[in-house]
């Protein structure tokens, strides 16, 4: 391979890796917003806080990054379920939901300020060196170099979005969780348990928050403002996968990352979320994605 | 392109899962030497007043009417970890008068409002400052924020000192009165910048080895991107080769093609036009594919970061006015600052050791501190005196002659030695040589 | 229907002109410093929440690219300040124009397509936010990056005199997004797009030029936006792009607006005068962090006890009088409530 390709190949699949990132904070949004009608804003406030929370268990308590998530997955279970059940005791209609998890995104931007300090916080040069020497790829490509944490961002992707596509289309719950997203008061009256199944939903779905806000604490130094650099990445993926689905949504994260890296590798960086999104643009006006939104469409008017 | 590589890809996530596993009890380094402890080096130090000229009445109790000075600063939002900072100061500070028995015996107080970081809120800020009747005001945190807050301040004829405004080239007017004089010694307005860089070029030069290439990478941001112009212009006139100029969106978190296009070009000298945590996520991208930059220069970087980034950060130059050692740190003023700054610091959760952000707030509290004492307390007087008048702060001695009240070149370049940051030139105020052999 | 003879919506269109004049006659001359430039802020944000529920709420199309078109009218106004000598009007109206023609592009491209309806608009107009800012940052002509410095461009023109002027202009922009919004309220455009919110293949079958009213309604909103951020220019002195378009903007529009509620026109006003009234009051209790807490948490506690936001909250005087329109809006919206 040539040093340029070579170049592209590394940066794509640095690109691709880091969407692998967003595409676990995707997920949960994708799966609120798609089944649960909620487009929840605070679920990028709960990954920020799982990140600050391992932060605190592995300084302070020394704790393996990979063993807090033992204490921050049942916790943000609870919350998300907690979340859910305000909005079933409201009767919340989407506007009102969209109200509360704004809300709710400034008060935790203020709360971890206050707990953690507006400083940057960098959770990397606490780590050994397990976690941040880079690994080469084996023969026949041992140029190309990928860093721990960003496989372990990989391997949480994969194995999260896979298991909620999985769920979703192949157990009981998960078809039951499809059929409520079509008409709640049918699926009712076909004997599904909506209001656990919501309640589980949305706690599952801040459980991958967790795991996601892990991930963010080992791969990027934390600051109370992080989420808004997240926001259009990850609010444009859900919605480009099609909401409700996650692999659309993980899909999609990682190839408007690869998009953007190659373009800075040849052209002006400082042009690349405008190429990105106008690729975006360009993609939507194509035809390939007709299917995929005309089905999402569909199922709405079928509502 | 995934389909082909996933049964390697897998190798190698199983591989690293276990890796990781394996070091699941040693996943985590027990750091206790860290940042928060290199504030514990720090001697004790006497209490000392605060600015030339004035005494230190320990343990007397200051009386009558207070001396309220009012600021806006983004102590919540994007801007908030520097402007919280700047708060730090300005709370040590009053507490630093009152222990020693006050201005002129009246005691001193501080009253802050949070903008946001909206610089539309910084204008209404002052206003209902200025409203309620403070007696000065300090200037807040970043150029828009000090531009937004210029009319309301400069219309009610208060004096307006600021930390570190970062947009010189406009006049505010006679009553501004800068700590970090980035224009210092600049007669042409449109060249606000060259002193800034003309110190790096000096500094470079200074080694005996200048670099004859170098890679620019700036982030979109009003300060970094008028160095970054000045910069290259004299490095240029130096001899140097300009084989990389490039931006980046501000906020970018994947430096990879970034730090892949420095890689290929290999330039003696990298120059980080960055502010913030982008140094650390450039040498994410470095670490990733395994390259060292022979030498590098990072305009506005969060010190906590370089801190963060440890033996890696060995050798990098930044842009500096103060760091704390002799001949500025051995004064008295800086010792007692030094040691309360960082207790205060470690309180609010920001980087307990003082460098050019937290000695320029002091600075501008030196400024207007010495001004009241000089000229009392009145706006009208405080801003005659100071024009006509030199002002002892602990960055040095700050005169308001130039265009924009910028007065002398204080422009500093910082190198990180044995892990410590030291002012390497110009020589009047450097701690070492710079070590510079790219 | 016959709107123009309808006696409510002229006394409510002379109340809003008459509430405009007083405010722009007394606030400069009697009001302190302060009172006019929070004042000025109080109008924006106003005008701002009203344009936004002019398209988003009457037609439940939820844009997050507000805070470009309110960029947009600040960059214009700076451009035309910067690069040739025209009056502050000419400025003004540019600043509204080119809002307004962006939005009509990106309308009549977004909207021929039922397959962009609901959220996915969502998104396109949040990527349309990304490119313009990329834009902007990008093209010296209108920043490139340093900042524009507006104060002494306007120096010596009768705009950046004072701020009272300033409020004078910022306050009539926020009267004349008023008039729109309640001439939407009672007109059959207003019903038409209400009609699109609550089914907008109904209403098309209805034979409701669906089409036409979102993209002309779209373009409106937005060039109302860039009107108000006009005065802003002027106001701020020094326009960055990191400080003109933070994302902080549409988010506080949209909740503002959704806190007012949208099923009645001057919704969206008791929303932004709660929200900036609250904010102000809260800043100076010590803890900035925590005035943030506050106002987020009381925003759940409001929208918990007012589901339909305030105005929502407040009962209807004269239920029937404009019964074919407002009527109706009620009902669809409880109902609506779950289908999304």
């Amino acid at each position: 391979m040539s040093v340029s390709s070579l170049a592209l190949a590394q940066t794509l699949l640095n690109g691709a890796l880091l969407g692998c990132l967003f595409g676990s904070i995707a997920l949960g949004l994708s799966v609120k917003w798609g089944h649960l009608g909620v487009a929840d804003f605070f679920h990028l406030s709960l990954t920020l806080l799982g990140a600050y929370l391992t932060y605190s268990l592995v300084t302070e308590q020394l704790w393996d990054p990979l063993l807090t998530l033992l204490v921050t997955v049942p916790v943000f279970f609870v919350v998300g379920v907690a979340v859910q059940w305000l909005f079933l005791v409201l009767r919340a209609e989407p506007f009102t939901t969209l109200l509360i998890t704004f809300a709710l995104f400034i008060v935790t931007e203020s709360v971890a300020s206050m707990v953690w300090s507006p400083d940057l916080l960098n959770l990397r040069p606490r780590l050994s060196d397990g976690f941040t020497t880079s690994l080469r790829f084996p023969e026949p490509l041992p140029q190309l170099a990928v860093q721990p944490v960003d496989l372990l961002a990989l391997v949480c992707a994969v194995l999260m979005v896979g298991v909620s596509a999985w769920a979703l289309r192949r157990t009981r719950a998960g078809r039951a969780v499809q059929a409520m997203r079509q008409d709640a008061d049918i699926a009712r009256t076909l004997g599904v348990r909506v209001v656990p199944i919501t309640l589980a939903v949305s706690g599952l779905a801040a459980s991958s928050a967790a795991v996601a806000g892990m991930v963010v604490s080992l791969r990027m130094p934390l600051s109370p403002t992080l989420p808004l650099q997240w926001i259009g990445i990850v609010v444009v993926a859900t919605m480009l996968g099609g909401l409700g689905r996650p692999l659309g949504a993980l899909v999609a994260a990682v190839v408007l990352m690869m998009i953007q890296n190659a373009w800075s590798l040849w052209f002006p960086p400082q042009w690349a979320p405008a190429v990105t999104f106008g690729v975006l643009f360009l993609f939507l006006a194509a035809q390939p994605v007709r299917r995929f939104v005309s089905e999402a469409t569909a199922s709405r008017r079928l509502a | 392109m995934l389909t082909t590589s996933l049964p390697r890809l897998r190798g190698l996530a199983a591989t690293a899962c276990a890796a990781l596993v394996l070091s699941a009890c040693g996943g985590v380094v027990d750091d206790e030497g860290d940042d928060n402890d290199a504030a514990a080096d720090l001697p004790d130090a006497e209490l000392v007043a605060p600015v030339a000229g004035m005494t230190c009445d320990e343990g007397a109790t200051p009386t009558g009417e207070p001396i309220v000075v009012g600021g806006s600063l983004s102590l919540t939002g994007p801007l908030a970890p520097t402007a919280t900072l700047h708060n730090a100061v300005a709370g040590l500070v009053t507490d630093w008068v009152n222990d020693c028995g006050g201005l002129d015996g009246r005691p001193l107080e501080w009253r802050v409002l949070d903008d946001q970081s909206t610089p539309g809120t910084v204008t209404s800020n002052y206003e209902r400052l200025i409203g309620d009747g403070v007696d000065f005001v300090m200037g807040p945190y970043g150029g828009a924020a000090t531009l937004a807050g210029a009319g309301p301040v400069s219309r009610a004829g208060y004096a307006y000192p600021t930390a570190t405004n970062g947009a010189p080239d406009k006049l505010i007017g006679e009553n501004h009165f800068p700590a970090w004089q980035i224009g210092g010694g600049v007669d042409d307005p449109a060249r606000m910048f060259d002193a800034q860089a003309d110190a790096v070029v000096a500094a470079l030069e200074s080694s005996g080895n200048p670099p004859s290439t170098a890679f620019f990478a700036t982030a979109k941001f009003p300060t970094t991107l008028s160095y970054r112009g000045a910069v290259v212009e004299a490095l240029e006139e130096a001899g140097t080769e300009i084989t990389g100029d490039l931006e980046y969106d501000l906020g970018t978190t994947d430096f990879s093609s970034i730090a892949l296009r420095i890689q290929t070009a290999d330039p003696d000298l990298v120059y980080v036009g960055g502010l913030g945590a982008d140094i650390t996520n450039l040498y994410q991208a470095f670490d990733g594919i395994g390259y060292e930059p022979r030498s590098i220069y990072v305009a506005l970087p969060a010190p906590p970061a370089v801190a963060d980034l440890g033996d890696k950060a060995e050798g990098m130059m930044i842009s500096s006015i103060y760091e704390h050692h002799e001949p500025l740190g051995g004064s008295p003023v800086a010792q007692y600052f030094a040691k309360s700054y960082s207790e205060v610091a470690e309180e609010e959760g920001v980087f307990p050791l003082v460098e050019t952000q937290a000695a320029a707030g002091l600075a501008a509290w030196q400024i207007l501190l010495t001004g009241i004492l000089e000229a009392g307390a009145d706006n009208a007087a405080v801003i005659e005196w100071l024009n006509a008048n030199e002002v002892e702060t602990v960055v040095g001695t700050l005169n308001f002659d130039g265009y924009n009240n910028y007065g002398a070149d204080i422009n500093r370049v910082a190198q990180v030695q044995d892990g410590t940051r030291v002012l390497v030139w110009p020589e009047d105020v450097s701690g070492a040589e710079i070590d510079y052999n790219p | 229907m016959t709107p123009f003879r309808d006696l409510s919506l002229w006394r409510q269109f002379g109340a809003v002109v008459l509430c405009a004049l007083l405010a722009m006659a007394l606030v400069p001359s009697f009001g302190s410093d302060f009172v006019i430039a929070f004042g000025f802020q109080f109008v924006t944000w106003i005008g701002l929440a009203l344009s936004w529920s002019l398209f988003s709420g009457n037609s439940g199309y939820a844009s997050f690219g507000h805070g470009v078109f309110f960029g947009i009218g600040v960059y214009a106004t700076a451009a035309v300040l910067r690069h040739t000598d025209a009056p502050f009007a000419v400025a003004l109206v540019v600043a509204g124009l080119v809002a307004a023609a962006l939005a009509l592009v990106v309308g009549i491209a977004v909207f021929s397509s039922p397959r962009f309806a609901g959220d996915l608009f969502g998104m396109i107009t949040l990527a349309m936010a990304f490119i313009v800012v990329a834009v902007v940052s990008n093209l010296a002509f209108l920043d490139g990056g340093t900042g524009v410095f507006v104060r002494e461009l306007a120096a010596d023109t009768w705009i950046g005199e004072s701020t009272g002027h300033q409020f004078v202009v910022g306050t009539a922009i926020a009267a004349a997004t008023a008039g729109v919004a309640i001439a939407t309220s009672t007109t059959r455009w207003g019903a038409a797009l209400r009609s699109i919110r609550d089914d907008e293949a109904v209403a098309e079958s209805l034979g409701v030029p669906t089409y036409r009213y979102k993209v002309l309604t779209f373009a409106a909103s937005a060039g109302l936006a860039g009107l108000a951020g006009a005065p802003q220019a002027v106001f701020l002195g020094y326009v960055e792009v990191g400080a003109v378009f933070t994302l902080n903007i549409p988010l506080l529009v949209i909740m503002m607006t959704i806190l007012g509620g949208i099923t009645r026109w001057w919704g969206p006003l008791i929303g932004a005068a709660s929200v900036v009234l609250v904010r102000e009051a809260l800043l100076d209790i010590g803890s900035p962090e925590l005035s943030q807490i506050i106002l987020g948490l009381a925003l759940v506690v409001v929208i918990a006890l007012m589901p339909h936001g305030i105005s929502g909250a407040i009962p209807r005087r004269r239920p029937t009088a404009t019964g074919t329109t407002t009527g109706t809006t009620t009902a669809t919206t409880a109902t609506t409530g779950g289908a999304r």
